[in-house]
């Protein structure tokens, strides 16, 4: 049988494209750009770029999020490719942006005016979710165009990933910069959706 | 694989034929030999299908070795949820009695048809009720004819495993 079927998917062969060194790049830019659309349609005005008061914190609190997107795109990109190692400089990333998350939430702790229980909480995890969700499917849709051989952790990844970009977006539009509020709260909306990424990676990437 | 990755069919043919004896030597040792040869069979499918995702830059064996180990994980937990599945169908009809009835009627072929995974279901509607060919069916399905042949084979093998044991 197995004669048979070696003749049969060489009969069946046809040249391939390998997988291109861009993907992840191209990856991750329309990922950000999907999410930065659909966060400006749902907020608006509210979005940083049209905020004359924005100070340089605003752009400086973005910073774990933004290289923990990077990070988790080109780790989601990995995934994809069986046997894929994970290169050095994305383990150092992810690293940098965690280290960068625990000195804001040991800051913000420790700072007087603290306000982890801040009434909008439950928005900011919302909204982080929601602009999450292009981003996770375009991720999804394009892991299921590959081989991915641990789903549950390629589904969390994407989840991390576009999570993470969720939280980006809407860094951009929300106004209360507190380190522990920032910390404590988005890093729950990006658990969140990379917990929601692990359970539809079993489901969606298998093949 | 590189030569293949361009569609150099004799090059393919040879790396097929190895990739056979390694997964041999790699499943053989840890599993019944019935298991092995539905591994086999796995394995090489999707290495067909997902030739593309191999880079040239990395070692080829670890790539191997990674899908034949996502098959294998897969192909035991489908097994898995198909035994449950089953043994409450088989509770199901030895309470109604109608075993022998099933077994005779164009119902069984149904029943048989039922159990089956889908995409094996749907290759034998289509190649053996439907009369389409391999390349007709294919293209219904929107998949290449080897992955046509390799579920019409596998779907009778487990068509007959299952009416044997039916049988009274």
């Amino acid at each position: 049988m197995n004669n048979k079927l070696i003749d049969a998917l060489v009969e069946d062969l046809q040249p391939v494209k390998r997988p291109s060194p861009w993907a992840a790049p191209r990856l991750f830019l329309a990922c950000l750009l999907t999410t930065l659309i659909f966060a400006w349609l749902m907020r608006g005005n509210r979005m940083l770029a049209a905020d004359p008061t924005l100070t340089l914190w605003s752009w400086l609190k973005l910073l774990p999020f933004a290289l923990g997107a990077v990070a988790c795109v080109w780790l989601t990109c990995d995934t994809t490719i069986p046997a894929r190692r994970t290169r050095r400089w994305i383990t150092t990333l992810l690293i940098a942006a965690v280290l960068i998350l625990i000195s804001f939430v040991t800051a913000g702790l420790m700072s007087p005016d603290a306000n982890v229980l801040n009434p909008s909480a439950f928005g900011c995890v919302r909204s982080i979710v929601i602009f999450a969700i292009p981003p996770l499917a375009f991720m999804l849709w394009f892991a299921r165009q590959r081989a991915t051989t641990h789903p549950a952790f390629a589904g969390a990844c994407a989840g991390a990933a576009a999570g993470l970009l969720g939280s980006l977006a809407y860094g951009m539009s929300c106004r209360i910069d507190g380190l522990a509020f920032i910390s404590v709260w988005y890093a729950t909306g990006i658990l969140a959706v990379a917990t929601i990424g692990s359970l539809l990676g079993p489901r969606i990437l298998r093949w | 694989m590189v030569a293949a990755q361009k569609g150099d069919a004799a090059s393919y043919r040879r790396l097929l034929e190895a990739i056979e004896n390694w997964l041999r030597n790699y499943l053989g040792a840890q599993h019944p030999s019935a298991d092995t040869d539905d591994l086999i069979q796995e394995t090489l499918l999707a290495i067909h299908l997902k030739r593309a995702t191999y880079d040239p830059t990395q070692p080829l064996l670890p790539w191997v070795s990674a899908i034949a180990r996502y098959k294998k994980i897969d192909f035991y937990r489908r097994r898995k949820r198909r035994r449950e599945a089953h043994t409450t169908d088989f509770t199901m009809i030895q309470s109604s009695k109608t075993i022998s009835t099933h077994t005779e009627s164009a119902e069984a072929l149904d029943h048989l048809l039922d159990r089956l995974p889908k995409p094996q279901a749907d290759v034998i509607r289509l190649v053996k009720i439907e009369g389409l060919s391999i390349h007709d069916a294919a293209m219904r399905l929107g998949r290449s004819p080897a992955w046509v042949k390799v579920n019409v084979h596998r779907a009778l093998k487990a068509m007959k495993q299952h009416a044997d044991g039916a049988a009274p």
